[in-house]
């Protein structure tokens, strides 16, 4: 129990300094990412959720050569079985998803990084869902901060113009959208750790 | 030889792009909204195609 409320205040302080770091100079030191996210993996690996350490490898795999993405897929569906057993489900599609948006170019590395942390530590549907709602929430509103009355016709031109090979646009924080989602379900879910 | 870090591990931008995020955040929304209405349980049909492709069948 007291473990759990020290690991929470270290977690909480974690993403409080990320965020107030993406604000003020949007980029996140290495050590401030990479750290975490090998403990978390290899945290969860060590109570029985091994197949994480293959998604990583596969993670950093096609990140470095995303031509390669087809045998990712391969590689996830033939671990399926054992993602599902170890109900690391939620964990591997948040790590999916967060990589094809970081091969688009649309999310940082640093947010990548610190997302794949929370969904190592925490495997949890809520957290997911808090992490979609608080990064599209606070997209929308700085969305709408910048475009104002001409949001909407942003958006369809944006929406029209997907299949663009090089994505183009604003860059906004998104870690302190992440690191609410992360604060409001340690807090109020008091989820147990792995 | 020399070792370099994997690309995602060495970038350090912490920075989304607001315009498309928007977008793909709907669709990623709608898409799991939808499928949760139409009743498909991933993981089931993943692990049937796992099962499948390693059972041969």
């Amino acid at each position: 129990m007291l473990i759990n409320v020290i690991l929470y205040f270290l977690i909480s302080a974690w993403l409080v300094i990320i965020a107030v770091l993406d604000i003020r100079r949007g980029e996140v030191s290495n050590w401030l990412t990479i750290p975490p996210l090998l403990i978390a993996t290899l945290w969860q690996a060590a109570h029985g959720g091994w197949a994480i350490l293959i998604l990583f490898v596969l993670v950093l795999f096609i990140s470095e050569w995303p031509v390669a993405w087809p045998l990712g897929i391969a590689a996830v569906i033939g671990i399926w079985p054992e993602i599902a057993r170890q109900g690391l489900e939620t964990a591997a599609v948040v790590w999916i998803v967060v990589l094809i948006l970081w091969v688009l170019d649309v999310l940082g590395g640093a947010d990548v990084k610190a997302a794949m942390t929370l969904a190592a530590l925490f495997p949890d549907s809520r957290l997911a869902w808090l992490m979609v709602i608080c990064w599209w929430a606070l997209s929308m509103v700085l969305f709408l901060k910048r475009y104002g009355r001409s949001a909407l016709r942003v958006f369809a031109a944006t929406a029209v113009s997907l299949s663009r090979a090089k994505a183009e646009g604003h860059r906004a924080p998104a870690l302190p959208a992440l690191s609410i989602a992360g604060l409001v379900f340690l807090w109020l879910y008091s989820p147990q750790l792995p | 030889m020399v070792l370099r870090m994997p690309a995602l591990l060495r970038d350090r931008r912490a920075s989304e792009l607001s315009e498309i995020g928007i977008v793909l955040g709907l669709i990623v929304v709608v898409s799991i909204v939808a499928i949760k209405i139409l009743g498909i349980n991933i993981s089931t049909v993943l692990t049937r195609v796992a099962a499948a492709i390693i059972g041969g069948g």
